[in-house]
């Protein structure tokens, strides 16, 4: 059943500004199957959105550059396309959903051109007939056909998010890429808009890479998690392995940064310290400086991603001796 | 998400060193190379324009027309005109005209549309609209001919230059003040200071006359050029500066007769408004790039 | 939209009407007795006494004012001291000319800043901004009768490619279009180039660029077209600076044109005809400004939904067809 969409090896995204070299991805490999969902997970500038984009080839260049690595989709190599080759790609086979709604849609187009554009680039349609199709996937998100010549302000933010969906979808892409689809709205809004992603997501057979830092999320959508800390994967596998089986120390902290209301009353333990300077990164383990595991070597030597059961890689010299979460 | 964003981990030093506003901005404007050259055209002129009786080789109304239209040489490095005047020697006192009237009559535009603006701004409802209602005739009607037009009436000499170049320029100024002093009075500070019941007067003077400056500021500094290049319009339509004092545009509009046969009468003139005006407007952009606070980053 | 129009003529009339106060007030400060002017100095008190009274010179101001608005709507601006005819005719037969040489002054301003524009700041930090940048500022700094001056001594004195006066044709357009454009297009150039930049690092550009729209309809259609408020607004403005600087270049030029006759007005203290040209300057640029506003309504729909105009019915127009 498992037939590999997308492949990403050794990728290494750097930021170049004046004085500084930010390490923002550093040497990450992820697999996505079809059918699958991917959840990224880290907290703001951990290098998620980067990925995302790397995978887009949008990362701004300056002062962003692919340093190495491959991205294969569907047997073929993302970084050696032509940036022409890249356009046919974007949008068609892999579509992104940025974070916020408010600003991603052009502010002087209709809606519903904005929809028809994305089609008529990846198929040869005529207008009229690019223009039914954006009213049918208006639709398909919930937005009445009626409003396809209203302009973005006249939406509330749900309503953009879905538009951007509509737009990100409207070519029946193989991958969906989403960069913290609902952190910008409201959270009832939230429910619907994650509803209807995964309404389409099973209709139309796509793939999903959904980046988010809200673990509640992760666990309503994901197959897979892969969690990232400072440019690294720290710990990944199937959401079983990261919910149920938490190995790695910094895991273990998210989960403890997570207000329970279901559970019994307790404190919450937050991760102490704060997230290293991505343009001086320790040079051992990343996250030893917080580590309440940390041992003189994780300081000096870097630590590699080893497999702790089959499918759940762990990137912790320590590993036996963390407590896993009760 | 920018991965720029997420750099926490900030130098002791720096959270220590508290750099006022004006500090940082200068730290960052000796890095522009170009307003640091507009600020060097801009004190050469003004040094010029000061020491131009030690710096001139000649008297600028020293006329011998043995020497008229002489080519440009090691005695007259500009040449001389249709007088055998010294054109270098009245391009440097012709500094001392432009500069007059640029500084002065942008004084007269920033202190009237100061006053206006931070009235109309501070007090808004009735006042504010009666004042830019009143602006909103005045720039009706286009600046450049507007100070022609009062130039007109007021008749030539540099005085009334400044005067209807000053004049001419106060809506625009009176517009930015405006906007400036709106943009601090919705600020909480003035807020606060209203809730410790201090009285117009002292906030207009201790917080918003200060935050409004920079603003300020930069429309003074590029006012300047424009108020040359009005200034030099006016000189070249024989409203402006009378012979014999040398001004710029004057000295171009004398030249145009012989231009076919001897450019450099009129070019360095020219060539002066030119260098003169990219000086003020380099420092202007410049100081606007150090004080927008959105180019913090 | 039309409501928004009118509404917008409607709210033109005061502003002309403090235009036609600071003309009339300009008028009464002007030293010097129009009977006088208009009679020569050989007239004697009488004959000066009844000019007076036919013009009405010893009314109160106000009544003064007022039967100068009364004319003013009929159409009477006053007579020429120098030619004795009524100055809005001989305002309206150079005003054509003026009008031409403003709109393809600021037609090369707009091309020209435009498309400098977009150059520099699509290939920001590259070599070929930083050398638009300087010359954009180098032109914003040069006056323009230099500019005119230096183009008829090159173009037309030297190289003898382009006619150097009049205004019979196209061929004669070149010169002084370039004269009055060349500031506006640094203007135009470098409004367009930081607005540009403003709108380039917006999310929407990155979502046009992720549902793989090609490079030039990013920057032309998704870039440019959100760029274009400040871009019309300095336009605007340079119409205005234009029509201002009409004079000048008119002058250099000896183009027939409202700017030289005024040019002429000034030298001889000819007070109704200078003011006759002001007055229509200023209707002109209100006019502009009107359009100005306008054209902000077309290009952006958040500005036209604050006008109340009607919805796109785009959609329902497009079912019909294909149906």
């Amino acid at each position: 059943m498992s037939e590999k969409l997308l492949s990403i090896e050794d990728l290494s995204i750097h930021y170049f500004t004046e004085n500084r070299e930010v390490c923002a991805v550093n040497h990450v490999d992820l697999s996505l199957d079809k059918g699958e969902t991917l959840g990224l997970v880290g907290e703001t500038g951990a290098g998620k959105t980067t990925i995302a984009l790397g995978i887009m080839r949008l990362v701004p260049n300056p002062p962003g550059k692919i340093l190495g690595g491959k991205i294969v989709l569907e047997g073929e190599n993302l970084l050696d396309k032509k940036i022409s080759e890249m356009q046919k790609i974007r949008g068609a086979k892999v579509s992104m959903i940025f974070q916020d709604p408010m600003t991603a849609l052009n502010p002087i187009d209709t809606v519903g051109d904005q929809i028809a554009e994305c089609i008529r680039l990846h198929s040869h349609v005529s207008r009229a007939e690019a223009t039914v199709k954006a009213a049918e996937t208006l639709e398909m998100v919930g937005i009445p056909r009626e409003r396809y010549g209203e302009y973005p302000h006249q939406f509330s933010g749900g309503m953009k998010q879905r538009i951007v969906i509509a737009i990100a979808l409207s070519c029946n892409p193989e991958l969906l890429i989403a960069d913290e689809p609902t952190t910008a709205l409201d959270v009832t809004i939230q429910a619907q808009v994650l509803d209807i992603m995964n309404d389409l997501k099973a209709k139309l057979n796509m793939s999903m890479i959904l980046i988010t830092h809200d673990l509640g999320v992760v666990a309503e959508m994901c197959d897979k998690v892969a969690i990232i800390y400072a440019g690294e994967i720290v710990e990944s596998g199937t959401a079983e392995h990261i919910f149920d089986e938490t190995r790695h120390p910094y895991t273990i902290g998210l989960f403890g940064s997570l207000p329970s209301v279901a559970g019994k009353k307790r404190r919450l333990t937050p991760v102490a310290g704060l997230t290293p300077d991505p343009a001086r990164l320790p040079p051992g383990c990343k996250f030893a400086p917080r580590c309440p595991y940390r041992t003189p070597e994780c300081e000096q030597e870097e630590v590699p991603l080893t497999e702790f059961s089959p499918g759940h890689l762990i990137r912790c010299r320590n590993v036996e001796h963390v407590k896993g979460r009760e | 998400m920018n991965p720029m964003a997420s750099a926490p981990v900030v130098e002791e030093e720096e959270i220590v060193k508290k750099k006022s506003l004006w500090v940082d901005a200068w730290s960052r404007m000796r890095r522009n190379k170009l307003a640091m050259f507009g600020m060097f055209l801009v004190l050469l002129i003004i040094f010029l324009a000061i020491f131009a009786p030690v710096i001139a080789p000649y008297h600028y109304d020293e006329q011998n027309t043995n020497i008229a239209f002489q080519f440009p040489s090691w005695s007259h490095p500009f040449g001389t005109d249709n007088y055998g005047r010294d054109i270098l020697s009245r391009v440097i006192y012709g500094a001392r005209s432009s500069l007059m009237v640029g500084l002065v009559s942008v004084c007269v535009s920033s202190t009237l549309g100061g006053v206006l603006g931070c009235i109309a701004g501070f007090y808004g409802g009735k006042v504010d609209n009666i004042i830019m209602r009143c602006i909103d005739i005045v720039l009706a009607i286009p600046a450049t001919l507007l100070a022609i037009a009062i130039a007109a009436i007021l008749g030539p000499g540099l005085f009334n230059a400044v005067i209807s170049i000053g004049l001419s320029n106060v809506g625009r100024f009176t517009r930015v003040v405006r906007g400036a002093v709106l943009t601090v009075r919705g600020q909480e500070y003035v807020e606060a200071a209203r809730s410790i019941n201090a009285n117009n007067f002292r906030i207009i003077r201790r917080y918003v006359l200060p935050n409004a400056f920079a603003p300020m500021l930069v429309e003074f500094t590029l006012n300047i050029s424009t108020s040359i290049l009005s200034a030099s319009q006016l000189s070249f339509l024989g409203l402006g500066v009378q012979p014999p004092m040398p001004e710029w545009g004057a000295m171009l509009s004398a030249g145009r007769r012989f231009i076919r046969d001897y450019w450099y009468i009129t070019t360095f003139p020219g060539l002066s408004i030119m260098l003169t005006v990219y000086g003020f407007n380099l420092l202007g952009d410049g100081l606007r790039d150090a004080l927008d606070p959105r180019l913090k980053d | 939209m039309y409501k928004y129009i009118l509404k917008r003529l409607l709210m033109m009339i005061p502003v002309l009407l403090g235009v036609t106060v600071i003309v009339f007030a300009m008028l009464q400060v002007t030293p010097g007795d129009p009977a006088r002017s208009i009679l020569g100095d050989d007239a004697t008190p009488e004959e000066l006494e009844a000019k007076r009274e036919e013009l009405g010179l010893n009314d109160p101001v106000v009544v003064q004012y007022v039967n100068y608005l009364i004319d003013m709507l009929h159409g009477d601006l006053g007579e020429s001291y120098t030619s004795g005819r009524p100055v809005l005719q001989e305002v309206m037969r150079r005003f054509p000319t003026t009008m031409q040489l403003t709109l393809v002054g600021i037609s090369v301003s707009i091309v020209l800043g435009i498309l400098l524009g977009v150059t520099s700041a699509v290939n920001k930090g590259k070599l070929v901004d930083k050398v638009v940048t300087v010359v954009g500022m180098i032109g914003i700094s040069m006056p323009a009768f230099w500019i005119g001056l230096l183009l008829s001594q090159v173009f037309a004195l030297h190289l003898q490619i382009l006619p150097a006066t009049g205004w019979y044709g196209p061929r004669y357009w070149v010169l002084p279009a370039l004269t009055v454009g060349v500031n506006g297009a640094a203007a135009i150039m470098r409004t367009t180039r930081s607005s540009m930049l403003e709108v380039i690092r917006q999310d929407y550009i990155r979502t046009a660029e992720a549902k793989g729209a090609p490079r030039k309809s990013v920057i032309y259609h998704h870039a440019l077209k959100n760029s274009l408020i400040p871009v019309i607004t300095v336009a605007g403005l340079r119409v205005g600076i234009q029509l201002g600087g009409a004079m000048v270049v008119e002058m250099i030029f000896s183009i027939p044109g409202l700017g030289s006759y005024l040019v002429d007005a000034i030298s001889f203290r000819d007070y109704p005809a200078v003011m006759g040209g002001v007055l229509v300057i200023a209707v002109t640029f209100s006019l502009v400004n009107l359009l100005v506003d306008i054209l902000y309504a077309f290009v952006d729909p958040r500005i036209r939904s604050q006008y109340g105009g009607g919805k796109k019915v785009k959609f329902q127009k497009k079912e019909e067809v294909s149906a």
